[in-house]
């Protein structure tokens, strides 16, 4: 039985119980923990970036203002999850009142989260920058040792639980944690000079 | 930086870390930016895998919303559960069904019960004796009664009808 779940909300309630006592700094650590999360989300719903990434902070902000009302009904992360949700689509449709001639709206939104092709509407260059960080993403994966390879896989694609993937492997959970690790960082290590973080601005 | 400590961030990004140590790790990137930036990469290899996709996150994302929050006021308000609608809804009917019966006994025996104040009735209990003296030592007072009594048209409530508490309104010259 897998209690990461209940972890993370114990630590969640930690933080928003310190932040609703005046901590400002515990509402950095909820936006270290769940800020990849958060933008990943909305741009579902924002293709590009940096504009996705403005409307994230702006969701984490309106949750900080809103947390004094937050009463712990739902996981923090629901919660947190829902303001995202609700404030890329009202920058949607800001957006799209500002310009009318764009095309986008909140049920075209909607869809981009079962139509990854819709990605594609990016400009030639990212999409060239992006094939070629897929291709470098490719051979280190393909370059991995087998155990290193399928552990890293069964998590990221299956979303199984280290415990679930030490099952299936047949080995101590430990391991699982290493393996995992060790495979994250030989990627790492071949895609950080294409990566180039948050120049995109 | 250590394996230890990225291998930490690897189980923190899987949410795998426990409790103690995921506060640590928290703390610890507050302060060393290497660390955020290390989380930032393992997450955007993560997205990479999953969506085919480069998402890349700023470096000073944390910064900028940490800088607005600081600017913003703290209120202190406790968690409080919100009443009920029904609550308030039952509230008022129960006031309204108040001043309908008060304001209708008031109209059926204007003379009967006028709305006193409970000083009031306890004053008139104990002042009677005390008015019948004041009459015979001060004859004068005895006629000012007897003029305010036939040019008198008083109202006394206790505040719950539309009327100001225990207001007196007298019409001298009334015929006029």
């Amino acid at each position: 039985m897998n209690n990461q779940p209940r972890m993370t909300e114990q630590l969640d309630e930690e933080l928003v119980a310190r932040v609703q006592q005046g901590d400002k700094k515990a509402f950095d650590y909820l936006v270290i923990k769940y800020q990849h999360k958060i933008v990943q989300l909305v741009n579902r719903y924002i293709k590009d970036p940096s504009e996705a990434q403005d409307v994230a902070q702006e969701a984490f902000i309106k949750a900080y203002r809103a947390l004094d009302g937050f009463r712990g009904d739902a996981a923090f992360y629901t919660w947190l999850y829902r303001i995202a949700i609700n404030t890329a689509k009202n920058y949607l449709v800001a957006r799209s009142r500002r310009n009318s001639n764009y095309e986008i709206d909140i049920q075209d939104a909607e869809k981009v989260e079962n139509a990854p092709q819709l990605h594609d509407l990016e400009s030639p260059d990212n999409h060239l920058a992006n094939q070629q960080i897929l291709d470098v993403l490719n051979d280190a994966i393909n370059g991995l040792p087998e155990e290193m390879r399928t552990a890293i896989m069964l998590r990221e694609f299956e979303g199984m639980s280290y415990e679930e993937i030490a099952e299936a492997m047949d080995c101590p959970v430990g391991t699982v944690r290493s393996r995992i690790f060790r495979a994250r960082e030989a990627i790492d290590i071949k895609l950080t000079p294409l990566l180039t973080h948050g120049d995109f601005r | 930086m250590n394996d230890e400590l990225k291998q930490h961030i690897s189980e923190f990004l899987d949410d795998e870390l426990d409790h103690a140590d995921s506060l640590k790790l928290l703390q610890s990137m507050q302060k060393n930016h290497e660390l955020t930036d290390t989380l930032n990469r393992y997450a955007a290899i993560s997205h990479l895998l999953k969506n085919k996709q480069h998402l890349p996150i700023a470096k000073d994302f944390t910064a900028t919303i940490s800088a607005q929050i600081e600017q913003e006021a703290f209120y202190l308000i406790p968690n409080r559960k919100p009443t009920k609608p029904v609550y308030k809804m039952l509230a008022l009917a129960a006031s309204i069904a108040a001043i309908a019966v008060i304001t209708t006994n008031t109209i059926k025996n204007p003379t009967e019960s006028p709305q006193l104040a409970p000083q009031q009735v306890a004053q008139q209990k104990t002042t009677p004796p005390a008015q019948t003296n004041d009459t015979e030592q001060y004859p004068l007072n005895a006629r000012i009664n007897d003029y305010l009594q036939a040019h008198n048209n008083s109202v006394y409530t206790n505040g719950q009808a539309d009327f100001r508490p225990l207001a007196k309104v007298t019409a001298y010259n009334s015929q006029k």
